[in-house]
């Protein structure tokens, strides 16, 4: 997947840097922590996060490939409020929404025509899964990153990329029900 | 590709096209000023060195110049501060004050101890959208700050609320803006007297004024919100105590120091189309007979009659009541006039919940503006220690801070001097 307008190998992530990343990836970022927090509010709230913090850096920071960097900065703060739904499940604050809850996005009629059945079984399925089988999903099936790319994001190897993906789609096939 | 995979990438697409590029809430503006280049990590040790050395060589070269016996010169001195006073305060101020066009107002903070302007905050420049500073409200921190702004849809010429949290790094040469949590809020034009926002004590509620009414080209604030900083929940509260003929205003919300309720001054008047004075019964413009009510915030929202309870009325003791802020134990900071309008008296005293006079805190018999009330500004600090008070004198603004029933000014060698301070 091309980076676009951001810069290669070794660039530094200064804030114009930061700001132009954000213009051209916004939508695509708050669109993969929606669907791994599953509620619109919380996923831009997690972006808008990244990008306050990014922005906080003492000095401007140098790294290999900044969208994979930003993307896995939104898989961190994704892992920190599930990590919370977690605890406050545990104490009996259950965090009711999901991917599949028309009240977690603007345009509900409109997101009933886009979701339909089929739909909700997979995206629960898909929430039923451990948090690393997830993140590769979506990752591999949404955004269409590579093995190597995955790997890059998620700071593991691309061998276990592809056994995750693997266990992950197996799963998923098992509990839709399928037979391969 | 599986059919698991076909699945899998179909439900995938359709859940992330629910995100329109078009309704996403804006990303924060973070401002910066250009840095010095840094030093590189191991020659870092060269900066301080250089500064030290540079203040021994001029210490040395002073002493030589003027011998042992002659006497410095004192050094420009500001009073030393008490422990746990608020080191910042904020004032709204840029090129409009002056004549510029709407909408070029910044967020200035400036120490309390030399009036230096530690960092300023430029409005978020978002395309098709003005915005500009309502309001600022200090976080128990001391050091950061929640702005409120008007946003203004320059395409479809209508308002709405954004509310940020300012935050600076390094000194203030760093300062950035994020979105508190959430949507933004209905707006309906500018506020008169600008409404008023405050965070509470344990800097997890934000409650600020609202209009939910324009009324002879003018928004007067009649509604309070609450918004939890944490999860973005908010409660209003509005309606249910209208008066014929007459307007509800509220100017003025402050938390107590628990946490549970607000204290809010609502106003009855007759507003003077397309002006910002509001008449009272006997006509005379300002906000002379207000109620200071408390509202208890866990009532989750509502009407303002139901979740609130009448504190304080006017009365022979209290003919004017300018301000009120709540105290710990239930009582109440009152800012009073009282006298002729020409030479009116403002007492700032402390009153018991039960309505027993506890002590006079501060007396002034200089009040200007004829007497008119809506100068006063009474604001404590994040912890609730210290009073600043603003109000008109005979000779101009005044602003200080209540120190043993005096007042003790703010530094005001800078050029925003006599702007109100909206947070400290």
């Amino acid at each position: 997947m091309s980076d676009g307008r951001i810069p290669s190998a070794g660039a530094s992530l200064d804030s114009a840097a930061i700001a132009a990343l954000f213009r051209d990836h916004h939508a695509e970022l708050v669109r993969l922590a929606l669907l791994m927090v599953g509620d619109l509010a919380t996923a831009e709230d997690v972006v808008q996060d990244v990008y306050a913090s990014l922005h906080r850096g003492s000095r401007a920071r140098s790294v290999e490939a900044p969208l994979p960097y930003v993307r896995a900065a939104v898989l961190n703060g994704c892992r920190s409020i599930l990590r919370r739904r977690t605890i406050a499940h545990r104490v009996g604050l259950a965090h009711r929404a999901s991917l599949n809850d028309e009240t977690t996005v603007r345009g509900s009629a409109e997101s009933e025509v886009i979701l339909s059945e089929d739909r909700r079984q997979v995206l629960s399925a898909l929430a039923r899964l451990p948090r690393r089988r997830r993140e590769v999903l979506v990752l591999r099936y949404y955004i269409g990153l590579s093995e190597a790319e995955i790997a890059a994001v998620l700071g593991i190897s691309a061998g276990t990329v592809k056994s995750t993906a693997a266990r992950a789609l197996a799963a998923l096939a098992r509990d839709l029900g399928e037979t391969s | 590709m599986t059919s698991t995979e076909e699945r899998l990438r179909d439900a995938l697409g359709a859940a992330a096209a629910r995100v329109r590029d078009d309704r996403l809430r804006p990303l924060p503006a973070p401002e910066t000023r250009p840095r010095r280049p840094a030093l590189r990590r191991h020659m870092g040790w060269l900066g301080p060195a250089a500064a030290a050395i540079s203040v021994l060589l001029i210490v040395a070269l002073a002493l030589t110049l003027t011998g042992p016996s002659h006497k410095p010169t004192p050094p420009v001195s500001y009073p030393a501060l008490p422990a746990g006073f608020p080191k910042y305060f904020a004032q709204i101020a840029g090129p409009s004050q002056i004549a510029g066009p709407p909408g070029q107002l910044d967020v200035v903070i400036r120490s309390t101890s030399t009036g230096a302007e530690v960092t300023r905050a430029a409005a978020p420049d978002v395309p098709d959208w003005r915005l500009t500073p309502l309001n600022v409200a200090t976080a128990p921190d001391s050091r950061s700050f929640y702005i409120e702004y008007r946003a203004v849809d320059l395409q479809k010429n209508t308002s709405q609320i954004w509310i940020y949290l300012l935050t600076f790094t390094h000194g203030g040469s760093s300062n950035y803006l994020e979105w508190i949590k959430g949507d933004p809020f209905p707006g309906s034009g500018l506020l008169v007297n600008g409404g008023s926002m405050a965070v509470s004590p344990d800097g997890r509620k934000l409650a600020f004024t609202e209009t939910t009414q324009r009324l002879n080209g003018r928004s007067w604030p009649d509604a309070i919100t609450v918004v939890d900083l944490r999860t973005g929940a908010r409660s209003t509260w509005q309606g249910g105590m209208s008066r014929p003929g007459q307007t509800l205003t509220i100017p003025a919300i402050s938390w107590t120091p628990d946490g549970r309720s607000l204290v809010f001054r609502a106003v009855w008047c007759r507003p003077i189309p397309n002006s910002d004075v509001c008449l009272d019964q006997s006509g005379q413009p300002g906000y002379r007979a207000p109620e200071i009510r408390s509202l208890d915030v866990g009532t989750r929202g509502g009407t303002l009659d139901h979740g609130s309870t009448l504190r304080l009325s006017p009365s022979a003791r209290y003919p004017v009541i300018a301000d009120a802020i709540a105290g710990p134990g239930g009582e109440l900071t009152l800012a009073v006039l009282s006298g002729p309008a020409d030479a009116a008296t403002l007492t700032v005293e402390r009153v018991g919940a039960a309505g027993k006079r506890l002590g006079v805190l501060y007396r002034s018999r200089a009040y200007g503006t004829e007497g008119r009330p809506d100068s006063v500004t009474l604001t404590p600090s994040a912890t609730g220690t210290y009073m600043l008070i603003a109000y008109n004198g005979p000779n101009g603004p005044v602003t200080g801070w209540i120190d043993h029933g005096k007042l003790r000014f703010l530094p005001n060698k800078h050029p925003e001097r006599g702007l109100l301070i909206t947070g400290w």
